[in-house]
């Protein structure tokens, strides 16, 4: 019996779990030279406009919160649009302590800054402080989504050399996928123009306008690589035109294509209607006072959803999310549902849900306690992948991240708290245990999350702090004023800056 | 290092090395329990036996193991050859998981080529024991029978006799008894005998030290061998003599050391006091009703337990305090416990019982026969050890966590209420189940409205369509929440299931014979 991938049928908007632990294989580009395919001739415009952007990177240690891992270096491509302003990808500038940009014209480097970064879309902007580095250059004009079947070619740096390179195919697919910097899905398009590491953040070109940003492919196959569409990176420009970026909407909730005949009688759906089912909705999301499970979600804005949940987008077929991810926050959606047997339009403004907020580290400074030489830290996918806990540890944790979202009761500013580590010391000596441990109770009192976990010390009146952890009811403690008198000593000897960052 | 000490830690580990041995052979061990000296004294001389190789015997088990995948059929058949130990009344001793799923088991002296039937008379798979019985006279004639010595003294040389050869010769090859562990479901002492030859290891060989039989191998790892001693094979013959059988019994709770000052301080306990925490009680085990959460143990059948949770045994060393309940007692015994709660001493008794597996939330082994049950192409499966291996090896990476996470955090659980946790397999693609091709391995929460927490649960929901449908519903958080089948669909369905997959409609495979 084939085991299925049950995930494969349910599509979310973002939440759904992270697609590497799943262990896929896949890898975020940057480009390389490929077949000459002269469809679309290189123009000197588009290629003065597209400069190597080069990184010296520096990330979070996610084990020891209150560092930064070695510097590396990385290099990824951007290109010139109005505004004076370089686009490329998140990944390329992620963790950068330095980034130069460098034309093609043998010209030095120039320093740039970030001004604009979103993991969830895999966009950043970043502005050169020489103004007349760019001087000459005519910015790139972003354009549609490209029909499938027609030609494209890509400009980047990919590795192999140093000059620009460009490498042409056709636009084989249209759909929905991962995008690996961040936890959703978004609209992608599928190439077979030759994608290679460096290639990242590289415009897409057809007819002169930019259809797309490259920025990852599949490794071990062939010829698949995937570029950003220019709807997605429009919404992300847009987005910022007032200087304050809010991101993309979520829409929480999973539904199951409707290709069962017996469910389609079920529900009472007509022959002539269309849609999907819902199967879940995350609890305590607004969307909850719109659908509910169980609707046949039949048409947004109008726009009819097929039996297996596809929209007509342009010439393209792609998943109905797609239509919700291109509003803005706060902007009415409307859908057309089918509730016990006939047919009903709900509202809702899009919004953003906030447990996926939480989820979503990576932008901001790891959150951490240390208190006593046992250091806390919120449970996060960066920490999960980065100490892969195993047997019941994992489960805790996992939970947390993957399920508690589904289901009740609704944990909008709730997160698991771990202690992750012990620095030996004499006020925690006797402290014996395997880490990584949730934090349930602290003298008692339930954990609700990190910040909560730190008040609940500071302000505790204890002779001894107890801490109760799970799974399985473990029970730690240690002596207040120990603890207190300890904490200088602790953060001088292990080299910690501050015993916290919450 | 494990920080954290408990029984069913210990036990967890070693049903690893079950699974090892009765899937592919390969090798585990059980995980460490808490460090322990080198045992320091011997207990009174044993009887003699003159040469034990010649109480070892070969057997030759054929079996086929289930393929919990798709549990209608028979597994891929397997030949084995073990050793065993003849011991009186003709009976032959096994040890390991080497016969699970067995079907037919005949025993030969070694290097002869005559063969006769052996009948499994019990096989305790809590214990991996096994007893069998040799009708045919003529078998015993030149076989001497071993006398069970009790525990032998460490660290000294011991050998291991091995069936080489499918049985027809006899190997030995030597190791040390380095130190004894409490491990596996049952909390038996193992030895653990180091600097063996890997290569001449196999399940159930004969460990002897000086002609006398000292223990039967359990698991291998690395060079390492644990054996069970020859202490609990007298044990579980007797039982075995006597019926009923009563088997083994552990004290079912899980605990932790109480080495932190500020801890102590914190429970009221003084410096010298000692002790061992409890976390959790299984509401299933011999503890619950007697023991709970917080309590501290002082001591366990008059012996005091050090803050680490071990005391000294006189043969052994320092030894986990689970041996105290489960070393030569029975379920039905009585284990009297000191234990301080909510700040006061008080006496308790623990009345061993009879771990429940089958009754687990998540048992060990699959329900024998396979059960499983189909309807409509929707194939239903308990939650068991054993399905979860289906995920290949990696599978505790593999295995969605909805599925992992009743084992991971509740498998010594369960009650009336939620006996067992059900899930829907797979899909066999049928008219009936349209739609549904691409799903499976979903933890069940309902079928018609109707709690499911067991294959029972199952089939009498979908005796009970509602509204001309069934409707089976999942946990949260697995993507697919609710699925609908046409009621008279699924019924026509269970014949073209049975001509195009050759599926019954429920599991009744061969059963293992005991």
């Amino acid at each position: 019996m084939v085991r299925p991938d049950s995930r494969g049928l349910a599509t979310t908007g973002r939440g759904l779990f992270p697609w590497w632990l799943a262990g896929l294989a896949w890898i975020a580009v940057l480009l390389s030279a490929g077949r000459a395919i002269a469809l679309d001739p290189p123009d000197q415009d588009v290629r003065s406009a597209v400069l190597r952007v080069e990184v010296s990177r520096a990330g979070h240690d996610w084990t020891a919160p209150w560092k930064l891992l070695p510097p590396e270096s990385a290099s990824g491509t951007g290109f010139l649009i109005d505004g004076d302003r370089l686009l490329t990808n998140a990944h390329v500038v992620r963790d950068a302590q330095q980034v130069t940009v460098k034309k093609n014209d043998g010209s030095a480097p120039a320093i740039a800054t970030v001004e604009a970064v979103d993991d969830d879309c895999d966009l950043a902007l970043l502005r050169v402080a020489n103004r007349s580095f760019l001087r000459g250059l005519r910015p790139l004009r972003v354009g549609d989504l490209p029909q499938i079947g027609s030609s494209v070619v890509t400009y980047g740096y990919p590795l192999g050399g140093l000059e620009l390179s460009t490498t042409a195919g056709v636009v084989s697919r249209i759909e929905q996928r991962a995008y690996l910097e961040g936890l959703s899905k978004h609209l992608v398009v599928q190439t077979d123009a030759a994608l290679n590491p460096g290639n990242s953040g590289g415009p897409v070109v057809q007819r002169g306008l930019v259809v797309g940003v490259a920025f990852q492919v599949i490794t071990g196959a062939q010829s698949i690589g995937f570029f950003i569409p220019a709807p997605i990176v429009r919404h992300f420009l847009d987005d910022f035109t007032d200087g304050h970026y809010t991101g993309f909407p979520d829409l929480p909730v999973r539904v199951l294509p409707l290709s069962s005949p017996a469910y389609r009688r079920e529900r009472k759906l007509p022959d002539d209607r269309s849609g999907v089912v819902v199967q879940e909705i995350a609890a305590g999301s607004d969307l909850g006072a719109a659908i509910e499970p169980g609707d046949v979600l039949m048409a947004v804005d109008g726009q009819r959803v097929a039996d297996d949940g596809t929209c007509q987008i342009g010439a393209a077929r792609a998943p109905f999310f797609h239509l919700v991810d291109m509003k803005s926050l706060g902007q009415r959606v409307r859908f057309d549902v089918w509730r016990a047997g006939r047919p009903l339009n709900v509202e809702w403004r899009a919004s953003q849900f906030p447990p996926w907020n939480r989820l979503r580290q990576s932008r901001s400074k790891p959150r951490y306690f240390v208190y006593a030489g046992l250091l806390f830290v919120p449970a996060t996918i960066e920490y999960f992948s980065a100490m892969h806990p195993v047997g019941a540890r994992r489960a805790a944790i996992l939970h947390d991240l993957a399920f508690r979202s589904w289901e009740p009761p609704p944990a909008i500013d709730r997160e698991a708290v771990l202690l992750a580590h012990i620095f030996s010391n004499p006020a925690n000596a006797g402290v014996d245990l395997s880490v990584p441990f949730v934090v349930e109770r602290v003298n008692g009192q339930p954990v609700r999350n990190l910040a909560d976990l730190a008040r609940l010390l500071e302000e505790s009146h204890q002779k001894q702090d107890v801490f109760e952890l799970g799974p399985f009811h473990h029970i730690e403690a240690v002596d207040h004023e120990q603890a207190l008198s300890a904490r200088a000593s602790i953060l001088a000897t292990y080299g910690i800056g501050n015993d916290k960052s919450l | 290092m494990t920080r954290v000490c408990s029984v069913w830690a210990a036990c967890i580990a070693v049903a690893a090395a079950q699974s090892a041995c009765v899937r592919a052979k390969t090798t585990s061990a059980p995980a460490p329990a808490p460090a322990i000296a080198l045992p320091v004294a011997s207990p009174a001389a044993p009887p003699a036996l003159v040469d034990s190789s010649r109480a070892v015997v070969v057997i030759q088990a054929d079996g086929a193991d289930v393929d919990w995948s798709a549990p209608w059929g028979s597994g891929k058949p397997w030949t084995r050859t073990l050793t065993g130990l003849a011991i009186e009344g003709r009976r032959i001793l096994v040890s390991g998981w080497g016969l699970r799923n067995h079907r037919h088991v005949e025993v030969q002296k070694p290097g002869a080529i005559a063969r006769v039937p052996a009948r499994v008379l019990l096989f305790d798979v809590d214990a991996g024991l096994a007893m069998l019985v040799v009708d045919d006279p003529g078998f015993w004639d030149g076989v001497e029978l071993a006398s069970l010595s009790p525990a032998l003294p460490a660290p000294r040389p011991v050998k291991l006799w091995h069936a080489a050869a499918e049985g027809m010769r006899l190997e030995s090859s030597e190791g040390v008894v380095s130190r004894f562990e409490v491990s596996g479901r049952c909390d038996f002492v193992h030895m653990k005998i180091s600097q063996v030859d890997a290569q001449r290891v196999g399940v159930s060989d004969v460990v002897s030290v000086d002609g006398r039989v000292a223990g039967l191998v359990m698991s291998w790892s690395n060079g390492e061998v644990y054996a069970i001693g020859s202490r609990t094979l007298a044990d579980f013959a007797t039982d075995v003599s006597h019926p009923p059988y009563r088997g083994c019994a552990t004290a079912d709770f899980m605990g932790q050391k109480l080495s932190n000052p500020a801890l102590r301080a914190s429970l009221g306990l003084g410096p010298d006091d000692g002790g061992w925490l409890v976390s959790e009680v299984s509401p299933l085990g011999s503890s619950s009703g007697s023991l709970e959460t917080g309590d501290v143990i002082l001591s366990v059948g008059g012996t005091k337990i050090d803050s680490d949770g071990t005391y000294a045994d006189p043969g052994a060393g320092r030894l986990s305090y689970a041996s105290l309940f489960s070393q030569g007692h029975h379920p039905g015994d009585a284990i009297a416990v000191e234990l301080v709660r909510h700040g006061e001493r008080q006496r308790a008794s623990v009345v061993l019982k009879r771990w429940p597996g089958e009754q687990t939330l998540v048992p060990w082994f699959g329900p024998d026969p396979p059960g499983y049950t189909v309807r409509g192409g929707l194939v239903f499966q308990r939650l068991s050890h054993e399905y979860l291996l289906t995920f290949g090896k990696d599978w505790e990476n593999k295995a969605p966590s909805r599925i992992l996470e009743p084992y991971e955090l509740e498998r010594w659980s369960s009650s009336s209420e939620r006996p067992g946790v059900i899930v829907l397999s797979g899909v066999l693609p049928v008219a009936a189940t349209l739609g549904y091709e691409h799903i499976g391995s979903l933890v069940v929460d309902r079928v018609n409205g109707q709690p499911a927490r067991s294959l029972d649960d199952v089939r009498a929901a979908f005796a009970r369509p509602t509204g001309g449908f069934h409707v089976v519903t999942f946990l949260p958080g697995q993507g697919v929440a609710r699925i609908v089948l046409d009621a008279k669909e699924t019924k026509d369905a269970d014949a073209s299931i049975r001509e195009k997959y050759h599926v019954e409609e429920e599991g009744v495979g061969p059963a293992t014979p005991h």
